[in-house]
C-alpha cells in the first residue's frame, strides 16, 4: 500500500465533515473518491495532503506517518496534488510554471542564485529539461511553453497543472476534479492521460463527478456519503451496491417526497 | 513578446544599458547639485529594488523599510567612524545587520496574513524610528545627529559628491545584477509562485514561511546597503531621515514604477526623488501638485510606469510592422 488512511476524522465546530474514513491505495493504481455533493471528498483530500489538520486518525504514505504535516513536507515525501479551482501562478509562462513544479528536485541556495554560480546555471538547465519532459508526458505541446499559463484555454491549464505536479517527481498524485469544466472529448483525453500516468508509475487518487471517467479508468472506487465510507470496490461492485444507488438516487417513494 | 522581454538575457541587456548610462552621466554631468540629486535617486533606487523583491515577488507589503534603511545607515557609519572599520566592509556589515534583523522579525511577523503583516511592519518601522531617536549614544538622535567618516576604499578617500557618484553607481549595478540573478532562479520562481498562490506553492514542496522570511531578509539587506550609502554620502544626518515618510516614499516608488521589475523600481525612485524639485515653481501648491501627479500616474498606468512604457513601445512596433 502506498497510501493508507486510518480512521481519519475532521470536526468543524461540531459538524463532522469526515468521520472515521479508512482508505487503502495500492501502488500503481487509480483510485476514485466519489460521493454526492457535501459528502466530504474535498475535505478528505485536504486532510490527506496536509492542507487541513485532522481531528483524529492517521495518514501513512509509504509507511511513514504524515498526519498533520505541512503540504510542503508531504510533497518532499513524494505526494502532491492539483486543485479543483485552478491555481495558476500569475504572469508565469507554462515552462516557468512547470519549473516551479520541479522545485523540490533543485538544491541550490539563495546565495548561489544571487551570484549565479555555475552550479545554478547547470541546475536551471536540468529543471528546464525536467519541465519539458513533464509537459510532454502531460500532452502539452512544446510550442505552448513560452505562453502565459493563465491565458491558455481551460482544458490546457488543467494539463499544465498536472504537468507541474508530475515535474516534482512524486509517485503519488491527488487530482481534485480533473475533468471539471471539460467537454466530453476533453474528458476522454483526460481519462487517457490519467491512465498513461499510471502506466508511467504514478499512483493516482482522484475526486471526480464525471461517472464515465471514474467507472472507465478506476481500479478501485470509494464512495463517501455524509463524511463516511459508504462503499468500496471495483467499479462494477460499487455500481451494483444498493447503498450507493440509494445515496445517489434516493429510495423510491422517499425521493419523490423529497422532490415534492 | 512580453515574456521574452522578461527573460534573463533581455534583463542583462537592460543592465548593460544602465551601466552605459551611468558612465555617460558620470562623465557628462558637472553640476554638483544635479549630481547630488542623481546620487539620491540611485540610493533610493537601490532601496526600492530591495522592496521590489518583497512586494513584487513574494507579494508582501512592508511599511517598515525605513527601519532597515536606518539600521544600514547607523551600523555602517558607526563602524567606519567609531571603530575605524574599512568603509566598504562597514557597508557590507551594515547590510548584513539589516538582513539579519529582517530575518528575525520575519519569524513572528509572518504568522500574520497580508494586511496584518503590513500593519505589523508599520509598527516595527515606528518602533525603530523611536529607537533611532532615543539611542543617542549610538545614533546621535535628532540633535546633534550623526557625523560620519567619509567613504574610502583602501585609504583612498571618496568622500566628495563626484566620487560618491561612482560608488553609488557601482553599488547600484551590483545590486541590480544580484537581484536579476535571484529572480531568474529557482529561488525567485518560488517567490513569484507563493506570491500568487500560496497553497499551490506549498503543495509543490516550497516552504512558504521560510521563503517569505528569506525574501524579507534579502529585501532588508538591500535596503541596508542603500542606508549605508546614504550615511556615507550625506556624512551628516539625523534620525528624522528614517521615519515613516521614507517607508511610504519607497512604497510609492515601487508602485509608480512597476511592482515586478527592477527597472520599474529605478524609474519610480528617480521620478519620486526628482519630481518635488521639478515642482518647485508651484510653491505653496507643491505637495498638492505632487499628489495629483501621483494619482494621475496610478490611474492611467495601474501596472506602473515601466510596464506602460513597454506596452506602448510594443504597440508602436506592431503597428509599424505590416502583418
Amino acid at each position: 500500500m502506498i497510501l493508507s488512511v486510518e480512521a481519519l476524522t475532521k470536526n468543524f465546530a461540531g459538524l463532522v465533515a469526515v468521520n472515521a474514513l479508512s482508505i487503502q491505495v495500492r501502488r500503481n493504481s487509480i483510485t476514485a473518491l466519489i460521493g454526492p455533493n457535501g459528502a466530504g471528498k474535498t475535505t478528505a483530500l485536504n486532510l490527506i495532503t496536509g492542507v487541513l489538520r485532522p481531528t483524529a486518525g492517521r495518514v501513512l504514505l509509504k509507511g511513514a506517518d504524515i498526519t498533520g504535516r505541512s503540504p510542503h513536507s508531504i510533497a518532499s515525501n513524494g505526494m502532491t496534488r492539483t486543485y479543483q479551482n485552478l491555481q495558476m501562478f500569475e504572469g508565469m509562462t507554462v515552462l516557468e510554471t512547470v519549473m516551479v513544479g520541479a522545485h523540490r528536485v533543485g538544491r541550490s541556495t539563495w546565495l548561489a542564485a544571487l551570484l549565479r554560480a555555475p552550479s545554478v546555471v547547470a541546475e536551471e538547465k536540468d529543471l528546464r529539461n525536467r519541465a519539458m519532459a513533464a509537459l510532454d508526458r502531460a500532452g502539452v505541446p512544446a510550442s505552448y511553453s513560452g505562453r502565459v499559463a493563465a491565458e491558455l484555454p481551460y482544458g490546457w491549464q488543467r494539463r499544465v497543472e498536472i504537468a507541474r505536479a508530475i515535474a516534482s517527481g512524486v509517485d503519488m498524485l491527488l487530482l481534485d476534479e480533473p475533468a471539471a469544466g471539460l467537454n466530453n472529448q476533453e474528458s476522454e483525453t483526460m481519462a487517457q492521460l490519467i491512465c498513461e500516468l499510471r502506466e508511467g508509475g504514478t499512483t493516482v487518487l482522484l475526486v471526480e463527478h464525471d461517472m464515465n471517467l471514474v467507472m472507465g479508468i478506476s481500479d478501485q472506487v470509494i464512495v463517501m456519503n455524509f463524511g463516511q465510507l459508504l462503499s468500496q470496490g471495483t467499479p462494477d461492485q460499487v455500481q451494483n451496491d444498493p447503498a450507493v444507488v440509494e445515496a445517489y438516487l434516493g429510495k423510491g417513494a422517499e425521493a419523490a417526497d423529497a422532490v415534492a | 513578446m512580453l515574456q521574452r522581454l522578461d527573460s534573463y538575457h533581455c534583463n542583462l541587456i537592460g543592465l548593460g544599458i544602465l551601466i552605459v548610462l551611468e558612465i555617460a552621466i558620470g562623465s557628462l554631468v558637472q553640476n554638483s547639485y544635479y549630481l547630488t540629486v542623481i546620487n539620491l535617486c540611485m540610493i533610493f533606487g537601490i532601496a526600492s529594488v530591495g522592496l521590489t523583491v518583497l512586494m513584487g515577488y513574494a507579494g508582501l507589503i512592508s511599511l517598515g523599510q525605513s527601519a532597515f534603511f536606518g539600521i544600514g545607515a547607523y551600523v555602517s557609519a558607526n563602524l567606519a567612524t567609531n571603530l575605524n572599520v574599512e568603509p566598504v566592509l562597514a557597508l557590507m556589515i551594515g547590510a548584513m545587520a539589516a538582513g539579519v534583523i529582517g530575518w528575525l522579525i520575519a519569524r513572528p511577523l509572518l504568522r500574520l496574513s497580508d494586511l496584518y503583516f503590513a500593519m505589523a511592519s508599520l509598527a516595527f518601522g515606528i518602533i525603530a524610528y523611536i529607537l533611532f531617536g532615543q539611542m543617542r549614544g549610538i545614533t546621535g538622535g535628532l540633535d546633534p545627529g550623526f557625523s560620519s567618516a567619509p567613504f574610502s576604499v583602501l585609504g583612498w578617500r571618496l568622500g566628495d559628491t563626484r566620487s560618491m557618484y561612482w560608488v553609488c553607481a557601482t553599488s547600484l549595478a551590483i545590486v541590480a545584477l544580484f537581484v536579476l540573478n535571484l529572480v531568474h532562479s529557482r529561488f525567485g520562481r518560488a517567490l513569484k509562485a507563493l506570491g500568487s498562490s500560496e497553497i499551490a506553492a506549498d503543495g509543490l514542496g516550497i516552504s512558504v514561511v521560510a521563503y517569505k522570511a528569506m525574501a524579507l531578509a534579502i529585501s532588508a539587506g538591500i535596503t541596508g546597503v542603500a542606508g549605508g550609502l546614504f550615511a556615507f554620502f550625506l556624512r551628516s544626518f539625523n534620525s528624522s531621515a528614517f521615519g515613516f515618510n521614507l517607508s511610504i516614499e519607497l512604497l510609492v516608488m515601487v508602485i509608480v514604477g512597476s511592482v515586478r521589475s527592477v527597472w520599474g523600481a529605478l524609474l519610480g525612485a528617480t521620478l519620486v526623488t526628482v519630481l518635488p524639485s521639478l515642482l518647485d515653481r508651484f510653491e505653496d501648491y507643491k505637495l498638492f501638485a505632487y499628489g495629483v501627479a501621483m494619482v494621475i500616474i496610478v490611474m492611467i498606468m495601474p501596472e506602473g510606469l515601466f510596464q506602460a512604457m513597454i506596452e506602448a513601445s510594443q504597440k508602436l512596433i506592431s503597428r509599424r510592422k505590416p502583418t
